[in-house]
């Protein structure tokens, strides 16, 4: 198996693929012909594949945008606006999108309180946005609690939303084409718990971020373009193919030699490219884990529509990175550390605590404590994972080199 | 040191907005009787109180710093749970038999993660869920939460709250609400008997009194406030306040020191909390309490779908006030209120209303500079 070319040939379409989520794919997708819906934050793929609509999120749209050209100048401009200032960089960039006029009219919005204040701020300035004033909108409330209730409650808003989007946009939502979805999203889910469980060896087979990337497919991409959605399965596919080959023979990431395993506690950042090859090359280490690669889907239950609906809002709910993180109690926070420190042999945990995620700014003293608790090395940066103007990926790297010097990684 | 007894209910109420514990709340808890602090208005104090609890509000009077908060969260996280946080680990919270912390905004949500999880000793820690949707299914979630709230006390403090208990206490609860009503009223006049910042006092004290007696205290002081003499010179301008905190009168303070007046204000410890009442029909309390604080009063930034009811909201209550221009604070790093703020400005403008946006810390780093953008405010709106 020519494995590494694979590999190369799965990033170069993922590299294609991803363009469809800046704000320049946001334009492309209103014109191609589908109803165009944009949404606040992460959607879920199976209602627009199944009905067959276009969906953008704006938050991704924001971040994909604070690693684009003049990111600096269009984030300030969100904050000469009078947004706060010490928001989350990727929200400033979307409301800057948003205020600056520089979105398609879409046909309907759909907003929602999760993951955090921030994202919510973004949607109800969407829901206010004057231009966009006759445009429908649906806002769902994503509860905090994890009870069987909980998933039912959101559940029955999802149904509620679909029956919206039919009126508004005359596509229908077939049972059957729905079902037919949510089993290929089984088996997308399926592949990167595969993808996950494969990770696992030592050394790890293949570079832990394309979880991360074939996850923004199946979920982002195949959500503003449903016709990406098999193409995601096949991606996933050959992408666990290489593992389960590379497991096999013992093959490690290439060029890396594998020392430190350690897990990057939030987003992976728009600079990440700055980074993390970085740290392999220089330090052999390998980031195991960060809340896009972090793999915690329930599979949706098929028995009837019902079960469809509150396992999909389980599925939102509790494995959406950030809303799984920012949402909920601190005691799955918390357990989310130890479990794949443990898991995925990691020899340390590194807290980014972006400056604009609340959460972790919040949970970082019981975070370090179960760190403490558990004899996990513990690194807490303070840094901005969408604009390395406020900490440096060079800086960031000498952190973690000091880091790993200290508690003996290096 | 014996406290010497307030001679006025509005010296009482001064007294008890300054700090945290009370003599009325001492000699509750001396007759046996359980106080649960609670953050945020939405939380229904009916509940607590036709359980016999005592609700105090949540506030962070007397605060001076976060060192120790400072180890659960960060400068990234809003000043106001700060500060609360800081008050209760360096224990003067400690004659709380409870907490409830409603699930409103995401870094007093995390206050009850890290409250549970501090050495602080409240026995009973509890997260209300609310939703952030004004609608109707909303509505029935949130009845849902009450339900396993009620349930909650009921277990912790061996007690059993009925509905007739509750309808009691909503009864009550709007007795106050139509006293605060009463009390602005005086605002509406040129030369009022009681300033914005005394009202603000009143306000705040009344998270933190038994509500009989907290009803006593404020009739008895509507009752005095028609015979105090008052000035005759007009105010510079008359001002309206919104926005997040407002367990302090620092702004009106400025504004009123200034030579202008706050007229009313939609501030969460402050106007908040008297707009509109329960109905007191019969059946289910709990539904009742629902519908309000979900579609009656969804006033809080986080309830998405409400906000053209709190616009429509402020710009009636600027045009019955005569207000001149609204001066909106939020502290830093509330998202929700940046957002709230930035449309409510433009809108403002629309109406004809100019208005002045402030962000500031819980304890304001330069009061100098807010005065000074206070003064400029006002300057530039007074006719």
């Amino acid at each position: 198996m020519n494995d590494q070319a694979i590999l190369d040939q799965l990033n170069a379409e993922a590299g294609e693929l991803f363009k469809e989520l800046t704000i320049y794919g946001v334009n492309d997708n209103a014109r191609k012909g589908l109803p165009f819906v944009i949404a606040s934050d992460d959607a879920l793929p199976e209602i627009p594949v199944a009905m067959n609509f276009s969906l953008s999120i704006m938050t991704v749209a924001g971040a994909m945008g604070t690693g684009g050209p003049q990111a600096a100048a269009n984030i300030d401009k969100a904050s000469e606006m009078g947004i706060e200032n010490r928001l989350c960089a990727s929200v400033k960039m979307a409301a800057y999108y948003l205020e600056a006029g520089i979105l398609p009219v879409p046909d309907m919005v759909i907003t929602t309180n999760s993951p955090c204040d921030a994202v919510d701020m973004m949607g109800q300035l969407m829901d206010k946005y004057k231009p966009w004033a006759r445009v429908p909108k649906f806002r769902l409330d994503a509860p905090h609690g994890t009870e069987p209730s909980d998933f039912a409650y959101f559940g029955q808003q999802l149904r509620e939303c679909t029956r919206e989007i039919s009126r508004i946009t005359g596509r229908k939502f077939e049972m059957d084409r729905f079902v037919e979805v949510c089993n290929e999203s089984n088996k997308q889910a399926s592949l990167i718990q595969d993808f996950q469980e494969l990770k696992r060896a030592v050394p790890c087979p293949v570079d832990p971020d394309m979880a991360r990337k074939g996850w923004e497919i199946a979920r982002w991409v195949a959500a503003t373009d449903p016709a990406v959605f098999p193409r995601a399965t096949r991606w996933l596919e050959q992408l666990v193919e290489v593992a389960e080959y590379r497991v096999k023979h013992q093959i490690g990431i290439e060029g890396i030699n594998e020392k430190i395993r350690f897990l990057w506690y939030d987003v992976s950042p728009s600079w990440g490219s700055k980074l993390f090859p970085r740290l392999m090359k220089e330090l052999g280490a390998v980031c195991m884990m960060n809340y896009y690669s972090f793999a915690n889907w329930n599979p949706i239950d098929l028995t009837s529509e019902e079960t469809i609906m509150s396992s999909i809002a389980q599925k939102y709910l509790m494995g959406t990175p950030m809303t799984r993180q920012a949402m909920h109690s601190a005691d799955v926070y918390c357990e989310d550390i130890v479990r794949i420190s443990r898991d995925f042999k990691c020899d340390a945990m590194i807290m980014p605590c972006h400056i604009g995620h609340r959460d972790t700014n919040a949970y970082h003293k019981l975070a370090r404590d179960v760190c403490r608790e558990n004899g996990i090395p513990f690194l807490f940066l303070g840094c901005d994972v969408w604009d390395e103007r406020y900490m440096t990926p060079e800086v960031v790297f000498d952190r973690i080199k000091t880091f790993f010097e200290t508690v003996g990684l290096v | 040191m014996p406290v010497k007894e307030p001679s006025s209910p509005l010296e009482k109420f001064r007294a008890v907005a300054a700090r945290l514990n009370n003599p009325s709340v001492e000699q509750h808890k001396s007759n046996g009787g359980k106080v649960t602090g609670y953050f945020c208005s939405v939380v229904p104090e009916e509940i607590l109180i036709a359980g016999g609890i005592l609700p105090f509000r949540i506030r962070g009077a007397m605060s001076k710093t976060t060192d120790m908060a400072d180890e659960y969260f960060t400068s990234w996280n809003c000043s106001f749970p700060r500060h609360c946080f800081n008050l209760a680990l360096s224990g003067e919270y400690g004659f709380l038999d409870g907490l409830v912390v409603a699930g409103s905004c995401d870094t007093i949500r995390f206050t009850y993660d890290n409250w549970r999880k501090s050495p602080i000793k409240t026995p009973f820690i509890h997260l209300l869920n609310v939703p952030h949707v004004s609608g109707e299914a909303m509505t029935g979630y949130f009845r849902d939460e009450l339900t396993r709230f009620r349930s909650a006390l009921e277990t912790a403090f061996s007690i059993t709250i009925k509905d007739e208990a509750i309808w009691d206490a909503i009864r009550l609860c709007n007795r106050t609400r139509k006293l605060h009503q009463a009390l602005y009223e005086f605002r509406k006049q040129d030369n009022s008997p009681i300033s914005g910042s005394q009202i603000a006092s009143v306000m705040i004290a009344a998270g933190s009194l038994p509500k009989e007696e907290y009803n006593a205290d404020l009739e008895a002081l509507l009752q005095m406030l028609p015979a105090i003499p008052v000035k005759s010179q007009k105010p510079q301008a008359r001002i309206m306040l919104v926005g997040s905190g407002g367990d302090d009168s620092i702004i009106a303070d400025i504004v009123e020191d200034l030579g202008a007046m706050v007229v009313n204000d939609l501030t969460c410890f402050g106007g908040q909390i008297k707009h509109e009442m329960v109905p007191e029909t019969s059946g289910d309390p709990l539904e009742a309490m629902a519908t309000y604080q979900v579609m009656t009063k969804p006033f809080c930034p986080k309830i998405g779908g409400a906000y053209p009811l709190r616009r429509d909201v402020i710009l009636n209550m600027m045009r019955e006030y005569r207000a001149d221009g609204l001066i909106g604070q939020r502290f830093g790093c509330c998202d929700p209120w940046s957002g709230e703020l930035y449309t409510l400005r433009d809108d403002l403008k629309a109406a004809g209303f100019p208005s002045l946006i402030l962000e500031r810390e819980y304890i304001p780093d330069s009061l100098g500079q807010l005065n000074t953008r206070i003064q400029a405010f006002i300057e530039t709106i007074r006719g």
